[in-house]
């Protein structure tokens, strides 16, 4: 089993994608040690699933958004509620983010869509490059704790959790994150004396607030239909998808077939990367299984740290430092069916698990060197990468004293979904 | 090139594919909602079962269709920050070893995704009238457009490389 890892290592550090070197070292166990021929049903069962199903109608429905113009109408919006606050369009930003994460499930659209029309107004406006992206980053991870969540829906594919429960355990986290980005800023923008807009008046915000409300309905739509047992959160991600195209065909009036050919491309392409890394992940999830790793951490888990506390600490002391080198949504597809089965021995409730995992995993996201978010940004808003991972350093912080109050107060996110039962 | 051309030919048929499924796949999902909506069931005694097992059967082909896409797009995460250290012969030797063994990968798939037809030919899904065998084709087929693109790949780093490299002497 050593030889097992220590070639998967091997091959991880020699930028062969992650997907072949899961596939790889599966398949090569299973030519040693017989059962090869489960190879096949197991690639595809790791994608046979309806719960799964979401995650492309989630991706769809986010770019569908961002193509029809929708996050142009958020950012008005935005600026009118808080852009008199000293920091201004800083905490437009994080606003505005926080609005958006209601209808995208991923901090890839947050970043790339919003994002760019985030950075290009801070520019005008004299905020220096890094400050903006740095705030672009940091406020794309409440993207997939706020629902919809692609995150979220694969945790609870995996460790077999209600994805409703998670959805909206995941509100207060997103929320408090934001509010900490906002005090963040609040204190740089007093020490640096950023300019800041008069007060908007009452028929200002009346008029944005009219013109972005049916794009602010999504949220509600999604929660209230899953919750009345209307729909599934599969269905509720295609009912998304349907609400953002007719919202921009009809009402906003923005979108025109071309742009539907692009937005395809690329939700099939974020799709597909994903979908094929959980079908090749559900071949290593067999061998893993058959070799009882999962029974043999948890042994050592459970002798050698009895604390929930304790376990959670670790766990997310491990992801933070895997989160800086390997892609997020390998490390949730790989560690969550190992670790929930722990957690749950140890009386940690599933939802605040995945919650608490998905936000470390956005914190993942924002470090370099693998920090996708970073990237992202640095594309979109033409900011030299170097320059990026500097200023994030000080965004982080406040992110982390978010997670760690997550840690030790579950009932932060146990609050919301304990309502609904 | 006449061959090139031909090759970026079949990517836009894997393209039409994988948008026809996923447009399929769009629609499915919906009407399965529509048929559930209280005014429309009330008057309408059809309630559709296929259309679960559909949806994810055009998951499963949307996936696997699209994998050899996104590896001609170079879409697939891998940790490259090591290996864009070494030198460059070095760097050479490691990626065309990477291209080796992944395309080894994909021979074994397909292989063995044969083989496994037809024991999913004896098998059928319950609510659609195929046998199991539509599904797990999906695997050699959607290998085997890997193991060409990886070929592609593979090749054209070797070729543009020697051109120069005769114009220089």
């Amino acid at each position: 089993m050593w030889s097992f890892f220590f070639s998967w290592i091997v091959m991880l550090i020699s930028s062969m994608p992650i997907t072949f070197t899961v596939l790889i070292v599966s398949i090569v166990y299973l030519l040693t040690h017989g059962g090869i021929m489960l190879a096949s049903q197991r690639i595809v069962a790791g994608v046979n699933s309806y719960t799964l199903l979401a995650v492309p109608f989630f991706i769809f429905s986010g770019n569908l958004m961002n193509a029809t113009g929708i996050t142009d109408r958020i950012f008005r919006f935005a600026k009118a509620m808080v852009g008199h606050i000293p920091g201004g369009l800083g905490h437009v930003n994080i606003f505005a983010s926080l609005l958006f994460s209601g209808m995208s499930g991923s901090a890839h659209a947050d970043a790339g869509g919003l994002g760019k029309i985030e950075i290009q107004a801070m520019r005008e406006e004299g905020y220096d490059d890094g400050f903006s992206g740095a705030i672009t980053a940091s406020s794309s991870v409440v993207g997939p704790l706020m629902p919809p969540s692609i995150p979220l829906v694969i945790y609870g594919a995996i460790a077999s959790v209600s994805v409703g429960r998670l959805f909206i355990g995941g509100i207060i986290p997103a929320i408090l994150c934001s509010f900490s980005l906002m005090i963040l800023v609040y204190i740089i923008a007093k020490k640096r004396n950023y300019k800041t807009y008069p007060r908007t008046s009452l028929k200002e915000k009346a008029v944005s607030f009219i013109d972005a409300f049916p794009a602010l309905l999504t949220p509600i739509i999604i929660i209230a239909g899953i919750f009345s047992g209307i729909f599934t959160p599969t269905e509720a991600a295609a009912v998304t998808s349907l609400y953002a195209l007719l919202l921009g065909i009809f009402y906003y009036k923005t979108f025109t077939f071309k742009k539907l050919r692009q937005v395809l491309k690329d939700t099939l392409s974020s799709t597909v990367v994903i979908g094929f890394l959980t079908a090749a992940i559900s071949v290593m999830g067999y061998v893993l299984a058959r070799e009882q790793i999962p029974q043999k951490i948890a042994a050592f888990f459970i002798t050698h740290i009895g604390n929930p506390i304790v376990f959670l600490l670790a766990v997310n002391l491990l992801l933070l430092v895997l989160g800086t080198v390997i892609e997020t949504m390998a490390i949730i597809l790989l560690v969550v069916p190992i670790l929930v089965p722990i957690a749950v021995q140890l009386g940690i409730d599933p939802v605040h698990f995945g919650v608490v995992v998905v936000f470390n995993m956005m914190i993942g996201i924002l470090t370099p060197p693998m920090g996708v978010s970073l990237f992202v940004v640095a594309k979109v808003g033409d900011i030299p990468f170097p320059l990026l991972a500097k200023s994030i350093i000080p965004f982080i912080i406040p992110l982390f004293c978010v997670l760690l109050l997550l840690i030790f107060i579950p009932q932060l996110v146990l609050f919301l979904p304990g309502l609904m039962r | 090139m006449k061959f090139v051309r031909f090759y970026k030919k079949t990517l836009i048929l894997e393209e039409a594919v994988e948008i026809a499924c996923f447009i399929l796949l769009f629609l499915t999902v919906l009407i399965q909602i529509f048929f559930r909506l209280k005014p429309i069931a009330m008057n309408i005694d059809y309630a559709p079962v296929w259309t679960e097992e559909l949806s994810r059967w055009l998951y499963v082909y949307i996936v696997f269709f699209g994998s050899s896409l996104c590896i001609h797009n170079g879409e697939h995460i891998g940790i490259d920050i090591f290996v864009e250290k070494l030198p460059y012969k070095l760097k050479k030797i490691v990626l065309s070893l990477v291209d080796i063994i992944m395309m080894a990968c994909c021979v074994v798939f397909i292989i063995y995704g044969l083989k496994n037809m037809v024991f999913a030919a004896r098998q059928y899904p319950m609510t659609l009238p195929f046998s199991n065998a539509y599904l797990y084709v999906v695997v050699p087929i959607g290998f085997f457009l890997m193991l060409i693109r990886l070929l592609f790949i593979f090749i054209m780093k070797f070729l543009p490389e020697s051109k120069t490299s005769e114009g220089n002497e």
